[in-house]
């Protein structure tokens, strides 16, 4: 049985890609051993599909795969303090041991902490320059005032992972001026995301030899209602023996919605004051 | 570990193991980032894609359901749809700078050995198929998606995809061969 024209045509491409039956193989390739309009058609296709199979694929920059990774750390974040607060909430209402939840605690703060280092690792990539010349210094100052910028502009940013980027680029900057550390502290107290708000508050931190800084920290902590922003805040003063934030901290303690993994960190603060 | 198959992993991450992520991002971090590029013809825009997509696979990563179908399928389908979005909003972007003519567009890097004429060519033939071929061809011939697959995401017949992507390869070889006159 011979074939026509109109019929081989739609099974060119299947017998290209080695799709047909053995005997509708056969068929077609008697039939272009025959025709020469289907064989140029043939030849066509077969010319087509190799050019389309050395269009090579072409590589991403660098920034999606470091995108990706901030993305998922940021998650990763999201995730862990999520699952640890539900697991303080249940046993919250079992009663249980204080053993295990003190564990737990420091899990988070360690997943959080490695959190945040991991990021931050991912920003430090301008290298260090040290020289003493003016050139130098007006060039440093350049590169200062464009990582302001950058930063400004990204804690405008949609994504809760690029404004913990954001965060992250003051961990750059040598000395970062108060219009910097205000942004910051602006994050820490009111960012909608918590992962924000703790990369915001760990970058605020380094400052912490500050008495203005201290002092906004101390103005923050009754604002807190997050039992691990109120942690790590109660942790950070405390550790700089900031007297100031005795008040505060004894009115976490009265609060009755007060977590209990908040009160001991509280009461341990205070025995340090 | 030895090669585990895309829907074992995605489970894994659904069930909370989140991290095994990257495996699957090593997988099609690269093929979706060409599927956007070929489908916009746009660098930036086919990065930004592509980072829009891992985040909707995090973020809806329960939806996933191995009987639907594949994980690969299930990409492709997040990833049609994020398109379908530019897309719009792109349109919108049009109508308003309509009256000062043609956009610019952005050509993709021409790195590599490949022949750069044949590129632009197979390239100018793409451009001139209407945007539901582009799409099927790239699915099928570039992606590596089964028919049924695209079937299913399509949500029509096997017989009928067959005959639209045959339909579209027949008008992309008319296109690619014109040009050589």
């Amino acid at each position: 049985m011979s074939m026509q024209c109109n019929e081989v045509e739609p099974l060119l491409i299947d017998y290209i890609d080695a799709q047909l039956s053995p005997a509708a193989r056969a068929n077609v390739e008697k039939h272009l051993e025959t025709c020469v309009v289907c064989k140029h058609r043939y030849e066509e296709y077969k010319t087509l599909f190799s050019a389309m199979n050395s269009d090579k694929e072409v590589k991403p920059g660098p920034a999606l795969r470091e995108k990706f990774d901030i993305m998922l750390q940021s998650e990763l974040n999201i995730d862990a303090t999520t699952r640890i607060l539900k697991e303080e909430e249940g046993k919250k209402v079992i009663a249980m041991k204080k053993q295990p939840s003190f564990l737990l605690r420091v899990a988070a703060s360690v997943i959080l902490i490695a959190g945040g280092v991991l990021i931050g690792m991912k920003m430090v990539n301008i290298p260090k320059v040290v020289d003493t010349s003016a050139q130098m210094a007006e060039l440093q100052q350049e590169v200062k005032e464009v990582k302001e910028a950058l930063m400004f502009n990204q804690l405008g940013n949609e994504s809760a992972s690029e404004r913990i980027k954001a965060v992250n680029y003051v961990d750059e900057m040598r000395n970062p001026d108060q219009k910097v550390i205000n942004a910051l502290l602006n994050t820490m107290n009111q960012d909608k995301n918590l992962n924000v708000r703790l990369a915001a508050l760990y970058s605020v931190a380094k400052f912490s030899n500050s008495q203005v800084v201290r002092d906004s920290l101390v103005a923050s902590l009754p604002r807190q209602k997050e039992p691990l922003m109120q942690i790590v805040l109660i942790n950070i003063l405390t550790e700089k023996k900031e007297t100031k934030a005795i008040a505060p901290i004894k009115q976490i303690l009265s609060d009755k919605k007060t977590l209990k993994p908040v009160k001991d960190i509280a009461e341990k603060g205070l025995q340090v004051l | 570990m030895g090669q585990q198959n895309d829907e074992k992993i995605m489970q894994r991450v659904k069930d909370g193991h989140l991290s095994d992520l990257t495996e699957l991002f090593e997988r099609y971090n690269v093929p979706l980032y060409n599927f956007f590029l070929k489908l916009t013809m746009e660098t930036a825009t086919s990065e930004d894609l592509t980072q829009n997509l891992f985040y909707r696979v995090i973020r809806y990563r329960h939806t996933f359901n191995v009987a639907n179908g594949t994980f690969k399928s299930w990409l492709y389908q997040m990833a049609r749809n994020l398109h379908a979005d530019h897309c719009k909003q792109k349109q919108r972007i049009t109508e308003v700078v309509k009256n000062t003519g043609e956009l610019p567009e952005e050509v993709a890097d021409k790195s590599g050995s490949y022949e750069e004429q044949d590129y632009e060519r197979l390239n100018l033939a793409l451009k001139g198929l209407g945007p539901v071929d582009r799409e099927l061809i790239v699915l099928s011939r570039y992606e590596g998606l089964k028919y049924a697959e695209i079937a299913k995401m399509k949500n029509v017949s096997l017989g009928s995809i067959k005959v639209q992507v045959h339909r579209a390869l027949k008008e992309l070889r008319e296109l690619y061969f014109k040009q050589q006159n």
